[in-house]
């Protein structure tokens, strides 16, 4: 019924356990509190924001999260902004915006799906159409070589 | 009379949530769904629920938001909307959130920011048992609502069906009605221009 490892059959090779969560930490890049930008940030790689920034972040089917700590006076542009900190400015995301417990969001929202926690603050115009337009406005801004790069 | 533990914390509890969500029907819902019919902007004051700017979003409705919470209505906090700009305007759970003293100053500008003919949809607790709670209301359907208890909130005497209709003197009122669950709905409409 159950089946035995057989010691002489070849196993699958075991993948060090440090190997995926050395890509992950790869794969998002932070911005930590002590960070303040002022211009545009792009990038091809997930991002987390705990600094300040003022201007514009774009990442191009990319998720962005602005931490609790995080102070943006921009406009955002990402597949997936997840919002803790406190956003001034536009937000345009492809997949969906997330406002989460104790976010704040003063601008417009571009996306085709939303997300409001209890706790989070959201004042601005909806736009649950133009979502899809939302990538293509990405590919648009991040094709204009950015004065930060991510 | 002794009353136990449990018949104290359920009359410090608002008889429209005893903890739970609710979904009832919404006439006034309906009627001014219906009144948007496929477009119209949308002032959406109160807590932000994604599931009613989702809906909303859905039928094609430009919506602007303002997450009102009690503080900013106490504060009267400066809502930079332009006037006669929306064809409805959803107020929910905000005018007993403000001091008696400044509703008519609200219920103004409420008035100011509907079109001629826009409709003004109020959802209101029925008394004062809703008094220190919140509750955050979902449209769920063309004609249905949903509300969950949410975050206790400063509140002020709720005011009553007559007071309500006496802040609005330049609107008519196509419908009060009283809805499941302990709530109150008002459907009020300015008078088309001319």
């Amino acid at each position: 019924m159950w089946e035995k490892k057989d010691p002489t059959k070849p196993q699958p090779a075991q993948t060090p356990a440090t190997h995926d969560s050395a890509r992950d930490m790869r794969a998002t890049v932070n911005f930590g509190k002590s960070i303040v930008i002022k211009g545009e940030v792009t990038g091809h790689e997930d991002l987390t924001i705990d600094g300040k920034v003022e201007g514009k972040v774009s990442l191009r089917e990319h998720n962005l999260t602005v931490g609790k700590n995080g102070r943006l006076n921009a406009e955002l542009v990402a597949k997936r902004i997840i919002i803790m900190g406190h956003v001034t400015g536009n937000v345009c995301a492809s997949e969906k915006v997330e406002l989460l417990e104790g976010g704040q969001l003063e601008g417009d929202i571009t996306a085709p799906r939303l997300s409001i926690a209890d706790g989070a603050h959201f004042r601005g115009k909806v736009d649950m159409e133009g979502g899809e337009h939302a990538s293509v406005h990405a590919d648009a801004v991040a094709s204009i070589a950015g004065k930060v790069s991510a | 009379m002794l009353f136990g533990k449990k018949s104290l914390a359920a009359s410090a509890r608002p008889a429209t949530s005893r903890g739970r969500r609710g979904v009832f029907p919404s006439p006034g819902l309906k009627e001014t769904l219906e009144h948007l019919g496929g477009g119209g902007p949308v002032l959406d004051l109160g807590p932000a629920d994604d599931g009613t700017l989702s809906f909303l979003g859905e039928l094609h409705h430009e919506v602007q938001v303002a997450d009102l919470d009690a503080a900013a209505l106490a504060r009267g906090d400066e809502l930079p909307y332009e006037q006669e700009a929306y064809r409805a305007v959803l107020g929910w759970d905000i005018l007993f959130r403000v001091p008696q003293e400044q509703r008519s100053a609200l219920a103004d500008t409420l008035t100011g920011w509907l079109q001629p003919g826009g409709v003004l949809f109020l959802i209101l607790p029925l008394d004062s048992q809703g008094l220190g709670w919140s509750y955050r209301f979902r449209i769920v359907g063309p004609s249905r609502l949903e509300y969950r208890p949410g975050r206790a909130l400063l509140a002020h005497p709720v005011p009553s069906n007559r007071e309500v209709l006496s802040l609005f003197p330049g609107l008519e009122c196509n419908g009060a009605r009283i809805l499941r669950h302990g709530a109150r709905e008002f459907v009020l409409r300015r008078p088309p221009a001319g």
